[in-house]
């Protein structure tokens, strides 16, 4: 099977870093993990590449998180002091940051396959993509996906609750 | 048509914005008439689901939930992105790809020579001991060869009936000759022993080999009795020892292994004192059920803190994937829920806690307005089932000083075989 790397690089890598960007929690990381991943993936010549470049994403981030939690916090210390510099609007930026942790807690109170369901499915894979992904029968996607919305949103608004009543 | 469940809501709506990606009219609204899948049978189905949804006021409401939310969880995920992607040149990437290919198989060779100038060292290397070695074993003698001469010829007489060994000095030159005939008498029976059993025991071929062969070569120096007892009973035991590995692998039948689960030990449970439905149309039950096992917003935590929240090991059912497992309160005392993962994809919710005089405790969860099993016939259940909000079937089990609540969207009795399967 031939395979137009270059569109399907243009169709995959926002979603590709899109979906990293959310276990990682590291804009420039995800990129550089979606970057290695086309690489691997240019090299091997899988049958199912966009499968592949998911697979090999996860292993990828799951692989970061164990291995360098204390270097990448480091790194996104002073990345995140360079981007201070260029900020246009810092309470927009700031707002984005709670936003973001936020929405990180409450991806955090997901289970593990729960979340990475979600997470395939925003990054635009389909039910039968997903399955494939996740070992789960294509029948249990909608379950999975209604649990994992319901979830996400009734965690988020606990912790606004919990956050709210601290003051 | 029943109702459309919730998952399957998403599935259709899920299927129709994808169905609508790309296409000129973005409209935000569910379009009811447009097919959301190019699959035809994909599109049959929601056009069922359509069809059902304009007749039904309740799923058409269900839907504007599941619609809400589903935007919610959306527009979270939005917020999550990266505020800024910055997308190389794919010709970057494949130039990237291209450099690192041409160094990695430079690496290969350079190590394919190592390697095969080391498996040629070590052959040299071995090849060179050997021969310098050869003078120092004699690799083609045997236990048997490696005997005095005179024992040998001292086995050979006593086939022969010319018995000089310890029996003859000691006037038993009778007994002897008996020793040699019940030999041959012994190792004759063995081999027709082994013979009439080979047929349907093949495992004790190897025993009887063993058995059928000479004695060893240590036994020439013992005593002839000593040597007839050996030789009579020790061919039997090794043939019964071959029939006792043969038996299990005759009595191993596919049914039986594969069935298990079958054998697993009961579990003792001290019994369903409660089943507890949550009448859809009871909203006081419905919120007193939800208020009392409010797990959602337990923190998550490991089995083990989880074990030590509660003070013993955590209680589920055996062979199910464990989804999460949280910890929290129940009346005032620490509580664990573990999750499970049914095969259907729903989730079984298990909420254990240590509670005093649990028998009482149990039967309470009636008081809030939940149904007894042995007050309310089957029938009356099942049609209360049929008509629940999904995951508001209870079952609380008094089990050693704790009380175990279950939590599934499926039926009382599935939910009973669930039960019976906890276990630590």
């Amino acid at each position: 099977m031939t395979v137009d790397w270059a569109v399907l690089y243009r169709e995959t890598y926002q979603d590709l870093v899109r979906f990293l960007h959310r276990k990682v929690w590291d804009a420039d990381r995800a990129q550089d993990l979606a970057q290695e991943a086309f690489m691997r993936a240019l090299d091997h010549e899988p049958d199912n590449p966009r499968n592949f470049l998911f697979t090999v994403a996860a292993n990828l981030a799951r692989d970061e998180a164990r291995a360098a939690i204390r270097q990448r916090r480091h790194l996104t210390l002073i990345k995140s002091e360079e981007a201070d510099r260029s900020v246009v609007d810092p309470v927009e930026e700031m707002e984005h940051e709670q936003r973001l942790a936020a929405v990180r807690r409450a991806l955090d109170q997901l289970s593990d396959r729960d979340r990475e369901v979600l997470l395939l499915w925003d990054a635009g894979m389909d039910y039968e993509e997903i399955a494939e992904q996740t070992g789960l029968a294509v029948k249990a996607i909608g379950t999975t996906l209604s649990r994992a919305r319901r979830r996400l949103v009734e965690a988020h608004e606990a912790l606004e609750d919990r956050d709210v009543a601290r003051g | 048509m029943s109702h459309v469940d919730e998952g399957r809501l998403h599935e259709y709506l899920d299927a129709l914005e994808r169905g609508q990606e790309g296409q000129e009219d973005s409209s935000p609204s569910i379009a009811p008439h447009r097919p959301p899948s190019p699959a035809a049978k994909r599109t049959a189905q929601w056009q069922e689901i359509e069809q059902h949804l304009a007749e039904c006021a309740e799923c058409a409401t269900q839907l504007e939930q599941v619609q809400l939310i589903r935007d919610r969880a959306s527009a979270l995920l939005r917020d999550a992105a990266p505020a800024h992607v910055s997308m190389p040149p794919f010709e970057e990437i494949q130039a990237r790809a291209e450099a690192r290919a041409r160094k990695a198989p430079r690496r290969v060779f350079a190590m394919t020579r190592l390697a095969t100038l080391g498996w040629a060292a070590t052959i040299v290397l071995a090849v060179g001991v050997g021969w310098l070695a050869r003078g120092s074993f004699n690799f083609g003698s045997s236990a048997t060869e490696e005997l005095p001469p005179q024992a040998t010829l001292t086995m050979d007489a006593v086939a022969a009936g010319e018995v000089t060994s310890e029996a003859e000095e000691s006037g038993r030159g009778s007994a002897a000759d008996q020793a040699v005939t019940d030999v041959r008498g012994a190792r004759r029976d063995v081999v027709t022993t082994a013979e009439e059993d080979v047929a349907t025991q093949p495992a004790s071929n190897v025993r009887l080999e063993e058995a059928a062969a000479p004695p060893p070569a240590v036994q020439r120096t013992q005593p002839a009795d000593a040597k007839i007892d050996q030789v009579r009973q020790a061919p039997e035991r090794e043939v019964v020892a071959g029939v006792a590995v043969a038996e299990p692998e005759r009595r191993r039948e596919p049914g039986v292994v594969a069935d298990e689960a079958a054998q697993l030990p009961n579990v003792s449970v001290e019994g369903i004192t409660t089943a507890a439905y949550a009448d859809s149309g009871d909203e006081d039950v419905s919120r007193a059920i939800n208020e009392l096992f409010s797990t959602e917003t337990w923190p998550v935590a490991s089995k083990l803190d989880a074990e030590r929240h509660i003070g013993r090991d955590l209680m589920a059912v055996d062979a199910l994937p464990i989804d999460s497992i949280r910890i929290g309160e129940v009346s005032g005392q620490p509580a664990a829920a573990v999750v499970q993962q049914l095969p259907s994809g729903e989730l079984l919710e298990i909420v254990q806690w240590k509670q005093e005089d649990t028998e009482r405790q149990a039967e309470g969860f009636v008081a809030v307005g939940a149904v007894s099993a042995d007050q309310a016939p089957m029938e009356q259940l099942e049609a209360r089932a049929a008509k629940r909000t999904p995951g508001l079937i209870t079952s609380v089990i008094a089990q050693e000083g704790f009380l175990l609540a279950l939590r599934a969207p499926v039926s009382a009795d599935s939910l009973a075989v669930l039960a019976a399967r906890i276990r630590p």
